[in-house]
């Protein structure tokens, strides 16, 4: 620990968005990299996202990561896609985990570092902040992994209504923000799947804010629902533009794990 | 002298020679009923001077890499370890007996947000007029309309600090009156009727900081406007017919505003919100001070209160 590259400051208990911004405020890096303390890097990945930083105008670097039980064993090993402008990608919650990536740290600071765990019911910021690059700058990828991280649940336990609420809290923030319906748009890419997409978070929003009485708010997202749907156009005539609108996304991970998730979280509940 | 740490008073610093100034009042607070502890955030990007203040234990430095006045106190506050949390700025300074005064305040009072009276100094280091807000409980109509507390002359509960995330890192000028506007959302707040601190401010009784960052300062108001409870706190604090014409004004100035950036259905949403204070001002309507309170931008009663005191003075 006595390596002048070592720095360690006392945060008193609060929680990781706190530890990790204060950890931010006092790094002097251009990129910003967050580990936890269950998972590494492998050899190599450093000077593998610093060729890609050099060579791209991204906020946010990527590389694929190998995903290992708690025992350490490899699972898989996940090589996400998205690349520039993957916004919609993101509010689907496809998962560019922390570990694996670089963040410029300008960027870090402009979408004003780490929600407020308070105000996102207790989680789901790494996705939360993911989602706030993606609204305003573009990604880049490494075709190649970087990062081992451990997955499961042996030692916690999560309730997946919480992930649910966590996840709605932070997509509302998202759709809230000026600007979101036409990042949304841009980045579809005029993929029927995507742009039906953006249709389908729009009416959970407006269904969700129907529920909540915010009926201003469900107003405002019944516009932009018809809004997607007037602007997908010819892309309403192929069935994945349907199969958007009214099936749930299952992420890259969550599909290429296939039944073994459920065998790793044996202590989430799944039941809504 | 307790255990445990009664105020982390936070500095963020730019290396001015004013910080020994700054820190030296907080280190004569000394008292033995309570312990305290001063961190000073150097965010100068540069290490600071030697200098004696720095040696004491209730004394700690961090550094910070350039990340303006709002990141830099939010990691302040991440590193304190006490109950309440005073930020100070390295120009600004303590007036004797102002922990004392807190300490008593904190043991007479459970409101999360104390504050003291505020002496405002001139660039040129003299005196020109005393805050005293006189507000207590849920003021948070108040602070909505204009009302600013100094943070200089507050202590902050850290746990309320924490749950409504600490300063907005995304606003520069405006953070302090944003974070006592979120704060106030929830909390009450209680006076000690004492100066507490001595703070610079270029011109007197003017809201130049304030303009300067309308906009920015605008989208916060905005953001706490949209939370589900912020109509139902401002209507309990609006105890008087001026409030309610306050508080009508507040969201008749959001629909013009909302109407002006095309966010049609958050203007629609202020109107509706706009007729519920019609509705719930009732009687208080047929007075003029309603009207008069709709029809004026808000000019803090406090500045107005300190600038006839130093007129007669």
């Amino acid at each position: 620990m006595a390596s002048e590259q070592v720095k360690i400051i006392h945060t008193n208990r609060h929680n990781r968005s706190v530890a990790r911004n204060s950890g931010a405020a006092i790094a002097r890096g251009m990129y910003l990299h967050f580990l936890d303390d269950d998972d590494w890097i492998l050899p190599g990945a450093f000077r593998s996202l610093w060729d890609q930083a050099k060579a791209s105008q991204a906020g946010w670097i990527y590389g694929g990561f190998h995903l290992v039980n708690t025992q350490g064993e490899l699972l898989k090993e996940i090589l996400p896609a998205e690349t520039g402008n993957c916004f919609i990608h993101m509010i689907a919650s496809e998962w560019i985990p922390l570990q694996a990536s670089w963040i410029n740290s300008k960027v870090f600071f402009d979408v004003g570092g780490f929600a407020n765990l308070h105000s996102l019911e207790g989680g789901y910021e790494d996705i939360d902040i993911s989602r706030l690059v993606a609204r305003y700058y573009d990604f880049a990828r490494l075709p190649k992994s970087v990062a081992v991280i451990r997955f499961g649940d042996i030692d916690s336990t999560t309730n997946y209504n919480d992930l649910v609420r966590q996840n709605r809290r932070s997509r509302e923030k998202c759709l809230d923000l000026p600007g979101t319906f036409f990042r949304l748009r841009a980045s579809a890419k005029n993929s029927a799947y995507w742009q039906g997409k953006i249709a389908y978070y729009y009416l959970a929003s407006f269904r969700w804010n129907i529920k909540q009485r915010r009926l201003t708010k469900a107003a405002s997202r019944a516009a932009y629902l018809l809004l997607a749907l007037a602007a997908s156009g010819p892309n309403m005539r192929f069935p994945s533009f349907w199969r958007g609108v009214w099936r749930p996304h299952f992420n890259l991970v969550r599909l290429t794990l296939g039944r073994l998730m459920e065998q790793i979280y044996q202590n989430t509940d799944w039941k809504q | 002298m307790t255990s445990t740490v009664f105020c982390s008073t936070v500095i963020p610093t730019v290396g001015r020679p004013t910080l020994s100034r700054a820190v030296q009042s907080v280190l004569e607070q000394e008292h033995p009923s309570f312990d305290f502890e001063v961190i000073i955030v150097n965010d100068s990007g540069k290490p600071l001077q030697e200098a004696p203040w720095q040696h004491p234990e209730r004394v700690q430095v961090i550094d910070t890499y350039r990340r303006e006045r709002s990141i830099a106190r939010n990691t302040g506050a991440a590193v304190a370890t006490g109950k309440y949390l005073h930020f100070l700025d390295d120009d600004d300074w303590l007036a004797p007996g102002a922990f004392q005064h807190f300490w008593e305040l904190s043991q007479a009072s459970d409101s999360r947000w104390l504050y003291g009276m505020t002496q405002l100094i001139d660039r040129n280091e003299k005196p020109t007029i005393q805050l005293k807000h006189n507000l207590h409980g849920n003021c948070f109509v108040q602070v909505m309309a204009g009302e600013w507390i100094p943070i200089q002359s507050s202590l902050i509960e850290k746990s309320v600090f924490m749950r409504i995330g600490g300063f907005n890192p995304r606003l520069a000028g405006p953070e302090d009156i944003d974070l006592l506007r979120r704060a106030l959302l929830e909390e009450d707040i209680a006076e000690t009727p004492n100066i507490v601190a001595y703070v610079i401010r270029g011109e007197e009784g003017s809201t130049t900081d304030y303009q300067q960052h309308a906009q920015a300062s605008r989208w916060a108001r905005e953001m706490i406007l949209e939370t589900p409870n912020a109509f139902h706190r401002m209507r309990s604090s609006a105890l008087s017919p001026y409030w309610h014409g306050r508080m009508l004004r507040i969201y008749l100035t959001s629909s013009i505003w909302n109407i002006q950036h095309r966010r049609l259905f958050s203007a629609i949403s202020r109107l509706f919100s706009s007729m519920a204070c019609i509705f719930t001002a009732g009687s208080h309507i047929v007075s003029g001070d309603f009207w008069k309170a709709v029809a004026k931008p808000y000019a803090s009663i406090t500045f107005q209160r300190g600038i006839e005191a130093a007129n007669l003075g």
